[in-house]
């Protein structure tokens, strides 16, 4: 290398040690403060401040969307009356079914999908779409095929049958039914991310299973479980923060009908705030979804996300 | 379990997964087609593109279809920007308060929309920004931005500083260096994270139709929603309107289902 080429590639470096006055220092100690602002702006601004306000707004009456003088805790009273504990149960409900089915319908074919099937990326394909369509989409959609009137779905059974069907007017079968709509929509999402997670699992290890003389279950039991556990929690937990916060699915499908079936929490913080124009009421009702939620979160955060970084630093 | 394994009964429950998948989106296809309203669609009844023509010339569905890809573009745009300059300073300074800021985005990542919803209303309301494209672009970006900024982190961690260095000692700036070495590199990813936040705008409903129900300021979901209430039960028509809503995420999952796909399993699993 000649002697040129040497002194322009030291020469940028040591230029930039010459400059390094205190305010080029502290601008230096300031630049990953500066660049994460933006980020903070948004989130402190959008999430931040409107959960303090939520706070304030449950603890004071109000009329409209105008705060009022501090009442207490009278803003949860509707929450603790019949119609509130229909929203706890209906949530409840909503919320575990969903997962349960989700999981069991997402893990069963990611095991079938692990086989070497033909056309399988094709069938992948498939059953991806379901996650493109959007909620009022597929509310909107399986509002039409369980319609009584012209859906296909009462058509087969009044032919088949005899019967006339109409699941969105019965308290048990609207819920039924808006938990299938929401199964339909999620598995596919849960399906991608456990499928990624057998497919990591070593063949080895089925090897030497087998070897030992294993069945298929105690396969499934003592390798394909626990090797994906960790990846089915996570989904479990993602799954259940998403179906705890939804409100489009029974707003569109149903407007929490009948008789408040589908009455969810989520549902009933939108309803309270602008059917009902209980700012109060509502903000009480967030309140509660909101500290749920927050435990779940420090939950996921504490056994899963610095339980990683621990991990990967040691 | 089974990789090594086919036998007939998969192929069954393939069969009923993808039809299950499948078939009630091609039933809403054909009574999309279908003009007579009513009836089992497909039913001796002939088919014709009128449903489609009377969405979109007769209703303000265009408009709606407009508004949400100028939103959906947008928020995209903020959002990657702000996660790529957060994410950077993440990745590759070492500060005091960097992990704590990185679990303060992802536990407000998790914060669920609808308890904020309310509030957001009434602060908008008071700076009169109901029904605008900024406040909804303000409020998907924030929405969707903790979520990108750990994603792209991640991508960016992957990316070794070896090379950067080097840029850097010939005397490009941070910024020259970002450009001109770790961008083409980060691409791919950016593209995915590009195209979840932009699959989530387009079908989101509740935050849009709360703070943007004005008729002329709708997304493209509220407009489908106030469908019912505008024109009556008009399923054809809302099925053609419903088609026409699924087309871009469709378009672009056709094309970049690879990326898609590993941007949605790196995100949630590490």
């Amino acid at each position: 290398m000649g002697k040129g080429a040497q002194r322009l590639m030291t020469m940028p470096a040591a230029r930039r040690v010459a400059e390094r006055g205190p305010l080029r220092k502290l601008l230096e100690a300031a630049q990953p403060y500066l660049l994460l602002a933006p980020a903070a702006v948004f989130v402190l601004g959008i999430t931040v401040y409107p959960i303090i306000q939520l706070f304030y707004v449950a603890f004071h009456s109000t009329n409209y969307f105008q705060v009022g003088a501090f009442n207490g805790v009278a803003n949860f009273a509707p929450l603790f009356s019949a119609s509130g504990a229909k929203s706890f149960l209906a949530s409840a409900i909503f919320v575990i079914a969903s997962d349960i089915l989700t999981l069991a319908l997402a893990l069963f074919l990611a095991l079938v999908m692990e086989a070497p099937l033909r056309g399988r990326g094709l069938l992948r394909t498939l059953i991806m779409v379901p996650w493109l369509v959007s909620l009022v989409v597929t509310a909107l959609l399986w509002q039409a095929l369980l319609d009584p009137n012209f859906g296909p779905i009462a058509h087969l059974t009044l032919s088949v049958f005899g019967w006339t069907v109409a699941p969105l007017g019965d308290e048990t079968t609207a819920m039924m039914a808006m938990i299938m709509a929401n199964v339909w929509r999620s598995y596919p999402f849960a399906l991608v991310l456990i499928l990624a997670a057998l497919q990591s699992i070593p063949s080895e290890l089925y090897e030497a299973a087998r070897l030992d003389g294993a069945s298929r279950w105690a396969e499934f039991r003592y390798i394909a479980l626990p090797m994906a556990g960790r990846t089915i929690a996570v989904v479990l937990i993602l799954l259940t923060f998403e179906y705890f916060a939804l409100v489009t699915l029974p707003f569109v499908m149903t407007s929490g009908g009948p008789n408040e079936a589908t009455y969810v929490l989520s549902l009933r913080i939108w309803r309270e705030a602008f059917t009902n124009y209980h700012f109060g009421y509502s903000a009480a009702t967030g309140v509660v979804v909101f500290l749920l939620n927050l435990a779940l979160s420090v939950f996921y955060i504490r056994h899963f996300v610095l339980k990683d970084a621990q991990r990967v630093s040691r | 379990m089974f990789r090594d394994n086919v036998s007939p009964w998969m192929y069954v429950v393939a069969l009923i997964a993808g039809l299950g998948a499948v078939l009630p989106l091609a039933w809403l296809f054909l009574l999309s087609l279908d003009p007579t309203q009513g009836g089992v669609p497909g039913s001796g009844a002939s088919f014709t593109l009128q449903n489609y023509a009377a969405v979109l010339f007769e209703s303000l569905m265009g408009r709606y279809f407009l508004n949400a890809a100028i939103v959906a573009v947008l928020t995209v745009l903020c959002t990657l920007t702000c996660a790529c300059l957060g994410a950077y300073a993440a990745s590759r300074y070492r500060f005091r308060g960097r992990e704590l800021a990185m679990v303060g985005l992802l536990v407000a990542s998790m914060t669920p929309v609808i308890a904020v919803l309310v509030p957001l209303y009434a602060y908008a309301a008071k700076l009169q920004m109901l029904n605008t494209y900024q406040v909804l672009i303000v409020v998907f970006t924030a929405w969707q931005l903790p979520g990108t900024l750990w994603l792209v982190r991640s991508f960016l961690d992957a990316i070794p500083v070896e090379l950067e260095e080097a840029a850097l000692v010939d005397g490009c700036t941070r910024l020259g260096a970002f450009m001109r070495v770790i961008l083409p590199q980060l691409a791919p990813g950016l593209i995915a994270a590009g195209l979840i936040v932009f699959v989530y705008v387009w079908n989101e409903f509740i935050i849009a139709v709360s703070l943007a129900s004005k008729q002329e300021m709708r997304l493209i979901s509220v407009g489908l929603y106030f469908y019912l209430s505008d024109f009556g039960i008009e399923w054809g028509k809302i099925a053609a309107g419903a088609i026409i809503s699924i087309l871009p995420p469709a378009v672009l999952f056709l094309f970049l289902q690879r990326q898609l796909i590993h941007g949605l399993s790196a995100g949630a699993v590490k």
